[in-house]
Formats: structure tokens, C-alpha cells, sequence
């Protein structure tokens, strides 16, 4: 967990790359295991899916960072994610565990 | 006014209370003059002003004497039978009128000294109650009128007097439009924040109810949401993984949304196993479907599946040649006739069985399954089948079944209690107990004693589930020594133990099941076991070593009366009923919470000792205290 980087990064299959805070992306139990690994290093997590897919997954690690000690109250905004991209989603998000 | 009035014979519209106070003949001159004898000084203007002053006075006091209207009513009655001169009566009457006369009066005053700049009307209008203490200071102070420049009481700021100005009582003085803006702003937020935290104590009482914590969900869960609000346009699911694809399908049965086009989604010829939760949507047509599209089906789980045929099953019967396992919950359309035919062909396959809620499986069916399938049987379920009424029939199941086979039994909630009877346990276990895993006997209410001390504890060293709800007649002794010698059987340990409203089983009971079972025990209910004490759970949830635990031990020695219990940990329980144990309170609770590491659900319904104060172990949810409604 103590590294001097705070920030990872993620990289898709098709090469985009996203610069993610360490603590956001460790709400997934792989990534924060990863860590362990050359992974940890050199800060750069190679992930198998494609750019968008990535993309909603950090704006999802961001939406569950920036709310979760707001969930009790019940009135947290609800998570879109494209209709299209639903069952991919479903897919690499049951991988990462979130 | 009103005294002209009644000269003339012309009288204008007044109200009820006027009219009251006039006939009972009530008017203030009496005060009046009382208070210039009092004051000793004679207010000239207040004299030449004095009937209006009257009816003034009377229809204010109206509007704050609602609330004693009762005493004044009261005080008429009174003054009726005994007709007591006017000045007298009003001496005795009640302080609490005068009082509101008085507040009436200087009420009256304020508004005369602001009457020479409004004019009357408009101050009957804006006459307020929750402005009238300000009228007093107003009175007092002789001050400001409205239009006036005034000094805001909180910034300091000059600023013009409106009817709109807010008079702030602890300060005595008006606010200015700006600091009452910001006070109005204040008061929003405290609403809104009330409202929230109202709504937050809501989402989290209900929460509880469905045994969930609130928390963010998951984006799992949130795609699942998508795609079963987007089911009809999906072509198909693709590769989405079998786990992932039971649990949509059983978010479909859930919402009850699983429909005859939904659930060809989950049909894939490669598929081994089935399992709907819900079928009451899906006609016997779509049913069908199952087995022309999965041909390699061994397992099916049809549950609410009221729409499955006959001719259904016997397509089954022809078409899933591998079916090992079938689960059908309420197929009350399948007749007999369709039974006997579906064992005679596939009976010699099936190794599971579970049917509950048809009153149409008969005394012919179950020894058709017997027949057929009853030697290789592993798994046999029986519940809430009211076409069994032979305790015959219920015989014959020792007579088919093979030694050491079966590995989960249930007979539950018989058609009526005389059918299962302990002897016909005692000869199943006698000949399957070995190799039994999980026995339900949920609602056999004849089952006594001698089902536990010479069934269970004699033959079952691999049990591990045990459920006997609303068995009331084991005994607490009876319990207590069928689990003694249980132990020397089975040393494994129990599982999940569901004992709920077996009413008469007590301490010792629970004590003997917490001593062969504690290490192992992960579901408990002991719902109803009023008998329970509360020194007994102090005692078991409390150490050995403890004061309290060596002053019991020493009296126990000395005093029969006195039991000792020893200290009890229960490492793996998770999940506890202890609904309707009235022993269960705060205390207690505190208690449990320290000795079940692992407990995450605890139900407490019925437990009125168990309140919000309550001391809980972390990661603990209480659920069924009364302070948690909703």
C-alpha cells in the first residue's frame, strides 16, 4: 500500500491509458492485489478490455470513491452506463470484482 | 356597540362568541372600572371610547379564547342555575378569561396608538397569532410603526419597518429584509435537513428489513439492472458467463419478469442445469422449450410452474433423456395418471426428487416413485402434498429406499400430523441415517421424543442440517439427552439447526445443542423458545473464569436448584433467530455480540428488552427491535 506513486495506471487492450488514483482504483480487489506484482512497480496495470469499457469502469471507481460514505443517506445519483456496453460491462466488471 | 344595538332593535352580523358574552350579560365595565381604581388614574380617552373599546375587546378575545372555551361554557352553565348578579360572577370568574381579557385590551391599545396612521380594517387583517407577544413589546416599548426606520437587531443596519419585517422575540426588535433572508435561508436547511435525516433513518429501517446493508452498488449490479430493463431488445446474451446469466435470470424471478420472451434468453443446448424461480409468467408452451432447446438438461428447478401440463412433463419425459434431478414447485395441473407414466419411463434415472404444493401427487404417485426411482434416490423432498393421505403409503418409504444412500430427507407439513410418526423415521434413518447430510421435518407436529433419542442420535453421524419447526412436542429433557448420546454418534458437529417454535425445548436443550454443536454451527434459529432464560444466556455467553461464573459454580455445588452452565463460544454462527426468546435483551445482546465472532444477521421480533441502546458488536445487524420501524 506505502508507494511513493499515488497514482496507477490503467492501460486498455487498444492502448488508451488512464491515470487513476491509487486509492480509487484499489476499490477493485484485483487491482489492489496486482499490486504485489510487477504491477506494483511499475504502476502500470495492463487490463483485457477495450477503451470504453475501461473508461466506464474509472468513472465508476471515481462514482463509488466520491460516495461511499454518502450511500445511507440514500440519495446518491444513480450510475448511467451505456445500454450498449451493459453486458461487456457486466463481464469485466464481475473480473475486477465491482 | 352591542348595548345601543339592543335599544335600537338593529343589529349587525357578530359572531358566537359575541353573542354569548352577551347574553351572559359579560362586559368589561366592571374591569375597567376596577383597573382605574387600581391604577388610580383616570384615562379620559379610554372612557369616551368605551363601546367600541367593548367590541373590540370581545372579538379579540374570541379568537384566543377558543382553546377555553370549555371553562367559559362552563362557567355559563354555572351561571345559569344560579343567576348570580353580574358584578359578582364576574369576580369569581376564572383568572385565566380575565388573563385572556387583559392580553385582549393591551392588544386593543397597541393598535389604537398605531390607528393614526392605518386605518382600522387593515390592522384586523393582519392580525396574527404568531405575531401576538410582539404587540405586547410594542406596547410597552411605545416604539416603531410600520414605514418607520428602524435599526436591525442583528447587523445594526437602518433599514424601513414593513408588515413583512421579522420581529425576533429572545432580541426584542425587527431584523432587516436581508438578515431575514438569511434567516429564511437557515430555516430551509434545517427543514431540508431534517427531511434527510428522516429519509436516511427510512432507507436504513428498510434496509434492515431486507437483511441488506445500504451501500453503493455494484457495477455488476447496475449492468444487471440495465440489461433486464433493455431484456427485450437484447438479441442474445452472449458471452456473459453461466454465473452471471443465473444471476440475471434470477433477477428476472425476482421482479417476476421472467416471461415466455424472456426466458428464451437462458436456454442454451449446452446447458446441464436449470433453474426458474418463477415460472408463473411462462406458458406450458415456453416450458416446452426447455427441453427442445437444452436436450442435455440434467438438473431442472421449476419453481411457481402452475402452467406446466401434462403433456409438458411427457415431452420432458420423451426429450431430456439425462435428467437426473427435477425440483417442481406447485405443478398442481400434472394428474396422476401423468406421474405414474413420467416415473415408470424416467424413474429408473432420477436421483433427486422435490415436489411441493400439488394436492394432486397422490398415494399412487409416491409408490410409483418408490417403484421406479426409490433404490437409487439421494435426495427425496416431500412437502405440503395434500394427496397424501395414507400413513401406509408413508410405510412403504423404509421398504424402497437403499441403505446409506440418501443424503438429504424431507417430509414436511403432512397432510395431517397422524401420517408421519416417529416409528416411520425411526425405520428410514435406521436404514439411511448413515450417509444423511440434511433432514427436514418441518411441521410433522406428531413427532415426539423417542423420534430424537432413537432415530437422530442413534443413526445419523454425518447430519449436518437438521430443521424440526413447530415440533411442540419435544421435550426439553427429551432434547437434552437425545443430543447427549447424539454426540457420541455424531462428533462432526451440526451446521444449521432450525428448531422454531419448538416451544417446549428450554435451557438444557439448547445448552446439550450448544455442546455438541457450537464449534460448528453457522445457522441457528431458535424462534419461540420462549422457555429460554436470560441467567442461562448470561451464564453460557459469560467466562468461566469470571467472578459472577465462580460464585454460580460454588452455589451450584451447594444447591440443587442452582444449574452451572459453561462458557459457550459459538466462532462460526452467522446467522441467528432468536425471535420471540423474550430472555434476549440489551444485555444480552452485548453479550452475544462478543462471543459470535462471525454473527452477521441476529433477528430479535417479539424481544421488546432489546432496544436502540443496546451495545452491538461490529458488523453485527439487529434486526426486529421496535426502534428500527419505519
Amino acid at each position: 500500500m506505502s508507494s511513493d506513486t499515488e497514482y496507477v495506471t490503467l492501460v486498455s487492450a487498444d492502448n488508451h491509458k488512464f491515470i487513476v488514483m491509487k486509492e480509487v482504483a484499489q476499490i477493485s480487489s484485483v487491482i489492489k492485489s496486482s499490486q504485489g506484482f510487477q504491477e506494483g512497480e511499475t504502476g502500470k496495470i495492463s487490463l483485457d478490455m477495450d477503451g470504453d469499457i475501461l473508461e466506464c469502469i474509472v468513472e465508476y471507481l471515481y462514482y463509488h470513491y466520491k460516495y461511499k460514505d454518502q450511500a445511507e443517506t440514500g440519495n446518491i445519483p444513480e450510475f448511467n452506463i451505456p445500454t450498449h456496453l451493459a453486458l461487456e460491462l457486466l463481464v469485466k466488471a464481475d473480473f475486477l470484482d465491482i | 356597540m352591542s348595548r345601543r344595538s339592543r335599544s335600537s332593535g338593529v343589529r349587525g352580523p357578530n359572531s358566537a362568541l359575541t353573542e354569548f358574552l352577551r347574553n351572559a350579560g359579560i362586559t368589561d365595565a366592571y374591569r375597567q372600572r376596577r383597573e382605574r381604581e387600581a391604577n388610580g388614574e383616570i384615562v379620559s380617552e379610554d372612557t369616551s371610547v368605551e363601546p367600541e373599546g367593548v367590541n373590540v375587546n370581545i372579538e379579540e378575545a374570541e379568537e384566543e379564547v377558543v382553546a377555553v372555551e370549555v371553562v367559559t361554557r362552563r362557567s355559563r352553565s354555572r351561571r345559569g342555575v344560579m343567576a348570580i348578579p353580574e358584578q359578582e360572577e364576574e369576580e369569581e370568574d376564572d383568572e385565566e378569561i380575565r388573563q385572556i381579557k387583559l392580553a385582549a385590551r393591551r392588544k386593543r391599545n397597541a393598535r389604537r396608538g398605531k390607528n393614526d396612521n392605518d386605518n382600522a380594517d387593515e390592522d384586523e387583517d393582519e392580525y396574527d397569532p404568531e405575531f401576538s407577544d410582539f404587540d405586547d413589546e410594542i406596547g410597552t416599548n411605545g416604539t416603531k410603526k410600520f414605514g418607520e426606520e428602524d435599526t436591525c437587531v442583528d447587523c445594526g443596519k437602518e433599514f424601513h419597518l414593513t408588515v413583512y419585517s421579522r420581529y425576533l422575540r429572545d432580541k426584542k426588535g425587527y431584523l432587516c429584509e436581508n438578515c431575514n433572508e438569511q434567516l429564511k435561508d437557515r430555516e430551509r436547511k434545517a427543514r431540508k435537513n431534517q427531511l434527510n435525516a428522516r429519509k436516511k433513518r427510512r432507507t436504513l429501517a428498510q434496509a434492515l428489513l431486507n437483511k441488506s446493508e445500504v451501500r453503493i452498488p455494484k457495477l455488476q449490479d447496475i449492468c444487471i439492472k440495465k440489461i433486464s430493463a433493455n431484456i427485450d431488445d437484447v438479441e442474445a446474451l452472449g458471452d456473459i458467463g453461466q454465473v452471471n446469466l443465473n444471476k440475471l435470470s434470477q433477477i428476472l424471478s425476482k421482479n417476476r419478469s421472467l416471461n415466455d420472451s424472456t426466458i428464451s434468453l437462458f436456454l442454451n443446448p449446452s446447458l446441464k442445469s436449470i433453474e426458474f424461480w418463477d415460472c408463473s409468467n411462462v406458458d406450458s408452451d415456453s416450458l416446452m422449450k426447455i427441453a427442445s432447446y437444452c436436450p442435455y438438461i440434467e438438473s431442472l428447478t421449476l419453481f411457481m410452474c402452475g402452467q406446466l401440463h401434462n403433456d409438458t412433463l411427457s415431452y420432458y419425459n420423451s426429450h431430456l433423456k439425462n435428467l437426473k434431478e427435477l425440483c417442481l414447485n406447485g405443478p398442481f395441473l400434472i394428474s396422476e395418471t401423468a406421474w405414474q407414466e413420467f416415473f415408470e419411463q424416467s424413474g429408473s434415472r432420477l436421483q433427486k426428487f422435490e415436489i411441493r404444493n400439488t394436492h394432486r401427487f397422490s398415494n399412487d404417485s409416491l409408490i410409483s416413485l418408490l417403484e421406479n426411482a426409490g433404490s437409487k434416490l439421494i435426495s427425496l423432498k416431500l412437502s405440503r402434498l395434500d394427496g397424501l393421505d395414507s400413513a401406509a403409503v408413508y410405510d412403504l418409504i423404509p421398504h424402497y429406499i437403499s441403505t446409506s444412500t440418501l443424503t438429504h430427507l424431507e417430509i414436511s407439513y403432512p397432510h395431517n400430523e397422524h401420517l408421519i410418526t416417529d416409528d416411520l423415521l425411526i425405520n428410514i434413518l435406521a436404514i439411511t441415517g448413515e450417509s444423511l447430510q440434511s433432514l427436514n421435518v418441518d411441521g410433522c407436529t406428531n413427532l415426539t421424543d423417542n423420534f430424537l433419542i432413537d432415530g437422530i442420535s442413534k443413526f445419523c453421524p454425518n447430519l449436518t442440517h437438521l430443521s424440526m419447526k413447530l415440533l411442540d412436542q419435544l421435550t426439553d429433557k427429551g432434547f437434552a439427552q437425545a443430543f447427549t448420546e447424539f454426540s457420541q454418534v455424531n462428533n462432526g458437529g451440526l451446521l444449521s439447526v432450525d428448531l422454531t417454535k419448538c416451544i417446549g425445548l428450554g435451557d438444557e436443550s439448547v445448552y446439550a445443542l450448544f455442546k455438541h454443536s457450537s464449534h460448528t454451527l453457522i445457522e441457528l434459529s431458535l424462534n419461540s423458545l420462549n422457555e429460554i432464560s436470560k441467567d442461562f444466556l448470561i451464564q453460557v455467553f459469560t467466562n468461566d473464569l469470571s467472578e459472577y461464573k465462580k460464585s454460580i459454580k460454588q452455589s451450584a455445588q451447594d444447591d440443587d436448584q442452582v444449574v452451572f452452565y459453561n462458557h459457550i463460544r459459538l466462532p462460526l454462527l452467522t446467522t441467528w433467530d432468536c425471535g420471540f426468546v423474550r430472555a434476549v435483551d440489551d444485555e444480552v445482546l452485548q453479550l452475544i455480540g462478543k462471543n459470535c465472532p462471525k454473527l452477521s444477521v441476529l433477528e430479535v421480533y417479539g424481544n421488546n428488552r432489546c432496544t436502540s441502546r443496546a451495545v452491538i458488536a461490529e458488523g453485527l445487524m439487529v434486526i426486529g427491535r421496535q426502534n428500527d420501524s419505519i
